[in-house]
């Protein structure tokens, strides 16, 4: 008569509830039945456990399984302890023997079967390709009851107990291959290596646990990211397949998996069904996964047949009962996982301090970055300046997709209580960040940072040094422009601009002088304060200077760069008189000394043009550089060819 | 293809440097030099600088000659030196492109908004009148056509461009655009042709020119089909 007293599973054919190998942890960690090849996703530290109970004639319940696995980089190692995978066998011989003339005994065998340990190694070759392998010990604990006739002055019977030990080693290799996205095959061999250690008793050596050996192949194939098919085959006519959904739960995963299994060494074909509740997280998964055979169990059997079927497999075979188990698995990441990756940065401009608002338009830097990951990440660009900006500055997010490669800019702002008049070289701090509570990559440039009056020579960017001193311009003009209050109160309301123009341009030429610039070998440019404080400047510093007082009391004004001589640049400038073509004669009757100009709405307007380093007065500027306008601007086509340029303020 | 052209002409060379003088004078002829503020009488041997504007009266006439031309300004008529010149087709296509980059670029969205308020506004309290200015007007037309009478097609075009730009009332005579644009379409610049026969087919015109019109336009039309096959 044959007893199974404990219980659990089979071989390509975990207690997790999931037998596909997908992106979710708790699939790969601490199964080696058909994840062969050790294979994992787990970033740093993982622990295992499964816990459950068996339906046999009473619920015996055990803790099936331990595992702690680590990733080294490419390489992640798993141990595992599994105390519940046991099965042990009790035959009682069926006749009595009376024992000691007072009661008859039953003489036993007992066949215990446990896998004890084992241990996985893998080795990620790149996304794509893995291989591994793991190591598994198994203890065979044979015991059978005999009696002994004793001679003496009367015969008696001594009931011995024999002991037959020996262990099992199996060493199986395994790789995984994720020839497209959605698609990952799982090929390994069963049994390919084993070492045991013979048992004493030649007769127990067909109880030992089955080593034919076999190959495994798995397939596993998501459509989408939320369901996931899986079939496992292996080459001794035994299968498994099966599916799972799960859905987001905030961050977090949550579903169910159904599968079925069929055992070459049980009935029916369809051996057995196991739903599992699954529910996984950033740091622990948990799954409920209840085994169902279709099969009554056998609780009782002929020793004979046991002798010749055996099992090769302790955790399920046609002994096993109805199971249900609760894994947990916990994923401790003590790294922070970069998740992005400079590749370089390239400074794209060093820092003018006056052209501030250009950099925030602008980015001062471009880095390449790439995603070291398989999703797709938004990255925080973080620039600090030394010297310049000590917080933080973020520049807009940017999304990059999985492994790939994107450009992220750096933009700055430069404090406008910036005062260094010197350039120096400085440093600048790239960041990018992600999820982390810390930065993934941190890069470190010199870079040039110039005095605040500074100039990269581009005209085009002389209008920062015209907006960023425009409180002073207007308090200055203001004051100007009130003590002819009167005569400005009597003007036609055409001509206001141009009068006022007129009025600025009077007064702010006195007590003014042309002077170069002061530093032969750097574009130097003076706020308007600085021009009216110095009293003096060159082209760029009148014009500007001229420009912001216009603009603070909204004539609108553009820059007029003249290079037509290569060594010796010109600037000067023109303002919008808001005259209409017929109103023109109320200015001048010489038409060559206006300009005809669209505005942004297709209406013609009528501009002029200021000389701001004809220091005399306001109709000397003018007719000075209404000449050279109409001369090199139009009379010399400068303007088609590039020679001249009109530069709007805003 | 305007594009095209302009790529191309970006490398001519033009420069102006003709000195001008007046050989003759009949009447009464002034000038606006460019140095001065004020219109002067125009006397004979003056030398006149190029962007100097000169003006004659009725029954007035200047005859002005540099080294290599000799022109003569008749009455009701005015015109600025530097637009007596000899131009090619190319200088002419690049003085044609020079109205765009003069003008204001159109800025995405609207950011600035105008200026209504400082020192305060007075819109209501005047319209102002304009005086009739055309008269100027005319009398550069006039010089334009004279221009294109002396062999200087290209820069009757441009003078003529320049005067509806200051001008606009000028360009309701209907005559004197047919006439530019007639320059224009010999010129072989259909395209600029067909813009302006379009401006003044908009004009109210008499049967005659409405006809004409209309015929240059459906010339051009086939041309420019014809050209785009």
């Amino acid at each position: 008569m044959l007893i199974a007293v404990s219980a659990s599973g089979q071989t390509s054919f975990g207690l997790n509830g999931i037998y596909g190998i997908s992106e979710e942890s708790f699939t790969s960690i601490n199964s080696f039945e058909y994840n062969i090849s050790n294979y994992s996703v787990i970033k740093d530290w993982a622990f295992s456990f499964t816990y459950g109970g068996e339906f046999a004639s009473s619920v015996t319940s055990n803790l099936y399984q331990i595992t702690a696995a680590k990733t080294f980089g490419s390489h992640f190692v798993s141990l595992r302890y599994t105390p519940g995978y046991q099965k042990e066998f009790i035959f009682k011989s069926g006749e009595a023997i009376p024992f000691n003339n007072t009661e008859p005994i039953n003489l036993e065998s007992r066949f215990l079967y446990k896998e004890l340990f084992g241990a996985g190694y893998s080795y990620r070759i790149n996304s794509d390709l893995s291989v591994g392998f793991n190591v598994r010990y198994f203890k065979h604990d044979f015991t059978n009851e005999n009696v002994t006739a004793i001679f003496s002055d009367t015969i008696y019977f001594v009931r011995e107990t024999e002991e037959d030990n020996s262990e099992l080693w199996k060493t199986d290799i395994g790789v995984i291959w994720k020839p497209f996205d959605k698609l990952l095959i799982n090929l390994g061999s069963i049994n390919l290596f084993t070492l045991d250690s013979e048992v004493t008793n030649e007769n127990n050596s067909n109880f030992e646990i089955k080593t034919d050996k076999a190959l495994f192949a798995g397939i596993n194939y998501s459509p989408s990211k939320f369901f996931n098919m899986y079939l496992n085959l292996e080459t001794n006519n035994s299968f498994l397949g099966g599916m799972s959904y799960l859905f987001d739960l905030n961050k977090n995963k949550l579903g169910f998996a159904v599968s079925a299994f069929h055992d070459n060494e049980q009935e029916p074909y369809i051996a057995g069904i196991i739903p599992a509740a699954i529910f996984t997280s950033k740091y622990f998964d948990l799954s409920l996964t209840y085994v169902k055979y279709f099969s009554e169990r056998n609780t009782t059997g002929s020793y004979l047949d046991f002798k010749i079927d055996g099992i090769s497999n302790i955790i399920n075979n046609k002994y096993s009962y109805d199971k249900l188990l609760l894994t947990t698995n916990f994923k401790l990441n003590t790294l922070v996982e970069q998740r992005v990756k400079f590749l370089g940065v390239e400074i794209k401009h060093n820092i003018y301090p006056a052209l501030n608002d250009k950099y925030i338009d602008e980015p001062v830097a471009t880095a390449k970055v790439v995603n070291l990951t398989n999703e797709k990440i938004d990255v925080k660009p973080y620039l600090i300046i030394s010297g310049i900006s000590e917080d933080k500055l973020q520049s807009p997010i940017v999304s990059i997709p999985p492994y790939d490669t994107s450009e992220v800019n750096y933009y700055a702002v430069i404090s406008e209580n910036y005062t260094g008049v010197n350039p120096e070289i400085t440093y600048a701090n790239f960041y990018l960040m992600t999820v982390n509570d810390d930065f993934d990559d941190e890069y470190q440039k010199a870079m040039l940072v110039n005095g605040i009056n500074a100039w990269d020579g581009n005209v085009k960017n002389l209008r920062y040094f015209i907006q960023r001193d425009m409180d002073f311009s207007v308090k200055y003009s203001k004051t100007i422009l009130a003590k002819y209050k009167t005569e400005i109160d009597t003007i036609a309301n055409a001509i206001s601009n141009f009068h006022k123009a007129k009025i600025i341009f009077n007064s702010f030429i006195e007590n003014l002088t042309y002077t170069s610039d002061p530093r032969a070998s750097a574009e130097y440019v003076q706020y308007p304060n600085q021009t009216l404080e110095l009293k003096g400047g060159d082209c760029d510093d009148l014009s500007v200077c001229y420009s912001s007082l216009l603009e603070s009391i909204g004539i609108e004004t553009a820059l007029v760069d003249y290079k037509t001589n290569a060594s010796l640049r010109h600037v000067n400038i023109m303002f919008n008189t808001k005259l209409s073509p017929n109103q023109a004669y109320l200015i001048s009757e010489n038409d060559t000394k206006y300009f005809i100009r669209k505005n942004e709405s297709g209406d013609d307007e009528v501009w002029i043009p200021i000389e701001t380093t004809s220091l005399s007065d306001f109709e000397r500027a003018w007719i000075i550089a209404s000449d050279k306008f109409q001369t090199e601007a139009i009379n010399n086509f400068g303007l088609v060819k590039g020679e001249v340029q009109i530069i709007e303020v805003y | 293809m305007k594009k095209y052209l302009l790529t191309i002409l970006l490398f001519a060379t033009i420069t102006y440097s003709q000195t001008f003088h007046a050989e003759k004078v009949n009447g009464n002829v002034r000038i606006f030099s460019s140095n001065n503020t004020n219109w002067e009488q125009l006397k004979p041997k003056m030398i006149l600088d190029k962007n100097a504007v000169i003006s004659s009266d009725k029954n007035s006439s200047i005859l002005i000659k540099s080294d290599e031309i000799s022109f003569t300004l008749r009455e009701s008529s005015a015109i600025t030196i530097s637009d007596i010149r000899k131009m090619t087709l190319d200088e002419l296509v690049l003085a044609l492109a020079m109205e765009d980059v003069m003008n204001v670029p159109q800025k995405k969205g609207n950011e600035k908004s105008d200026n209504t308020g400082v020192y305060g506004d007075k819109v209501n309290e005047e319209i102002l009148t304009t005086i009739k200015s055309n008269d100027f007007g005319l009398k550069r037309l006039n010089g334009a056509k004279q221009l294109a009478e002396n062999g200087m097609k290209e820069s009757a075009i441009i003078a003529a461009k320049e005067v509806y730009r200051k001008y606009p009332e000028t360009k309701k005579d209907a005559t004197t655009r047919i006439y530019f644009a007639d320059l224009l379409f010999g010129s072989g610049l259909y395209e600029e042709a067909y813009d302006e026969y379009s401006e003044i087919n908009a004009l109210t015109l008499n049967t005659d020119k409405k006809k004409y019109v209309e015929s240059k336009i459906e010339q051009i039309t086939k041309k420019l089909i014809k050209r785009d096959f």
